[in-house]
């Protein structure tokens, strides 16, 4: 290889910074060895394409997840998870995703994991896992740390009594659940937490926005969708508490877990909300769907109802036929057209019982009757 | 200090990310903030994956890899100081990673290497010189010695400053140039079929 003059190997050495400097473009410019062998460096480096991408966009997810996960056992190692976090709600009560963390010693003895180099496979692992038929699980890691992810559907964990040093976590999204040996049965749908029921044991949940909550036996959590759509609507645009609205249920109520009060709010016009909407698939359906959901978060309910019963006439809505119900119950509903979201709201109790929105359906048919009660 | 976990938020809110220097982030994670090293991972896999992938000469280990890279700023194990760029920082730990993972898997590796030269022949390319050149260049590369291959990949193939990568390296500025320069002709060797 031909030598090069310091001017120009200072500049290599550089990392070959750009632009180059004027100094080394006029030595280039008057020493025929340099640029020959600059012209070598660089032929080396053009046998070297860039790699196509490296990570697809589904183990990026889970490198995030994982990273989280982590990190959040990490910050938990000290104190257990003891008591609920009185933290504020964030403002994104449906972001979706949840991480859930299953672990020996309620997170006293979680130890950091290492990784690939972790001896897989020879130890008896820390749970049964049966998951219902549909429901999407994965092993990740083996003991002393295992980790699953459950991606959809619901699952029930038997974990045995974890000695020290083992930890059994299941990552469904971004939220949280710490455990000792224990049974209990977690829902998910499309990679986003719905609900914890904990037949044994002591389950510490701990949501992706930093609260804690602790389900002891017989105790089940439930995400509140409800209670989420009030939050996108009426939550939004304001400086305040951001606590106030109960995003899901735990039933029964347990002092181990702190609700803070549901608020009255008078609503204003308000600035699109910044919520995750539920996901309603199919060819041009997401789309629709999202416009009809943006209206409703910006304020505009009529042209959101009116949007979300256009929806309903489409054929090819499946099972997410209920969550458009419900979502253009919503809409009329704050439209103040009650008999027809009730209506919706009737449709999705009638035709989808087993839907997700049924229970809430429900629910909310009983709350409006109690709210016609209250105004008669 | 800006919490990693509202960088998480707004990101998921489809929101741009927000002005955090990469030098905040990597405090952030030293301080346990459970979201920084995911943003790390966001702003630096890229480079940190390329580098993996040129080290280890591809192979489906690449993604693990960088997991486990990132896993040691999770946990804390490694902590940025501001004696290097966090870029710098990270390639270190990808390259130590590496390191330990060639160690475990060498026989392995080394198969992996040679089906990546098998595949970069595959690969489409202008012409068939330049395809035949890109597979002896994989392979020079995968048979350089591990010192030469990491200051060649950091320096020549990742832009690094000799003085960058002297600090992923642990080692001296010259030193690194030295074996760049080594790797080069041993490169340029095995492809034209030069006298190295």
């Amino acid at each position: 290889m031909s030598e090069l003059h310091r001017t120009v190997d200072s500049w290599l050495r550089e990392g070959r910074p750009e632009p180059m400097s004027p100094a080394v473009r006029e030595h280039l410019d008057g020493c025929a060895p340099c640029r020959a062998a600059l012209a070598e460096v660089e032929e080396v480096g053009g046998w070297f394409p860039d790699p196509p991408e490296l990570l697809g966009p589904e183990s990026v997810e889970a490198v995030r997840f994982r990273l989280l996960a982590e990190a959040r056992a990490r910050r938990d190692q000290s104190p257990p998870p003891s008591e609920v976090s009185r933290a504020s709600w964030p403002r994104v009560a449906a972001v979706a995703a949840a991480v859930v963390l299953v672990a020996g010693a309620a997170a006293l003895v979680l130890r950091l994991m290492s990784g690939h180099q972790e001896a897989r496979g020879e130890a008896a692992p820390l749970a049964v896992v049966r998951p219902a038929p549909g429901a999407v699980v994965r092993q990740l890691e083996s003991p002393p740390h295992e980790v699953y992810r459950l991606v959809d559907g619901s699952a029930s964990f038997s974990v045995r009594k974890l000695a020290a040093g083992q930890t059994l976590r299941v990552i469904v999204g971004e939220d949280l659940i710490v455990v000792r040996g224990t049974r209990f049965r977690l829902q998910a749908r499309s990679g986003r937490l719905e609900a914890v029921e904990v037949s044994e044991g002591l389950v510490s949940l701990l949501l992706g926005d930093s609260r804690e909550l602790r389900l002891a036996a017989g105790q089940t959590w439930r995400r509140d969708p409800i209670a989420v759509a009030r939050r996108a609507v009426a939550d939004h645009g304001e400086e305040g508490d951001g606590a106030g609205l109960d995003a899901e249920r735990v039933t029964p109520a347990t002092e181990e877990v702190t609700r803070p009060a549901v608020p009255r709010r008078t609503r204003r016009p308000r600035a699109p909300a910044v919520v995750d909407s539920p996901a309603v698939r199919g060819p041009g359906l997401d789309q629709a769907f999202h416009e009809a959901w943006g209206m409703l978060r910006s304020g505009d309910p009529r042209a959101a109802a009116a949007r979300f019963d256009e929806l309903l006439r489409r054929p090819d809505l499946g099972e997410r036929r209920a969550d458009v119900l419900f979502w253009s119950a919503r809409a009329h509903q704050d439209a103040g057209q009650s008999s027809v979201a009730r209506e919706r709201l009737g449709d999705i109790v009638r035709s989808h019982p087993g839907a997700w929105h049924a229970a809430e359906a429900r629910s909310a048919l009983g709350e409006a009757s109690a709210a016609d009660g209250g105004t008669r | 200090m800006v919490m990693g976990e509202d960088v998480l938020r707004l990101r998921s809110r489809g929101q741009s990310a927000p002005p955090l220097s990469d030098e905040a982030l990597a405090r952030a994670c030293a301080g346990g903030d459970p979201g920084a090293a995911s943003a790390l991972f966001d702003r630096f896999r890229g480079p940190v994956a390329r580098t993996i992938y040129r080290l280890v000469g591809g192979g489906s280990d690449v993604e693990d890899l960088v997991q486990s890279t990132f896993l040691e700023v999770a946990r804390g194990r490694s902590v940025w100081d501001d004696r290097a760029s966090v870029l710098t920082w990270l390639l270190a730990i990808a390259t130590n990673v590496v390191r330990h993972h060639r160690r475990a898997t060498g026989r392995r590796l080394r198969l992996v290497s040679a089906m990546a030269w098998a595949r970069a022949e595959e690969r489409p390319a202008a012409r068939p010189e330049a395809r035949i050149e890109l597979a002896r260049a994989q392979k020079a590369l995968a048979d350089l010695g591990e010192e030469l291959r990491e200051a060649f990949v950091l320096c020549q193939l990742e832009g690094l400053s000799a003085r960058e990568a002297a600090q992923v390296l642990g080692t001296s500025e010259a030193a690194v140039w030295v074996r760049v320069s080594k790797a080069r002709k041993a490169i340029r060797a095995a492809v034209l079929g030069d006298e190295p």
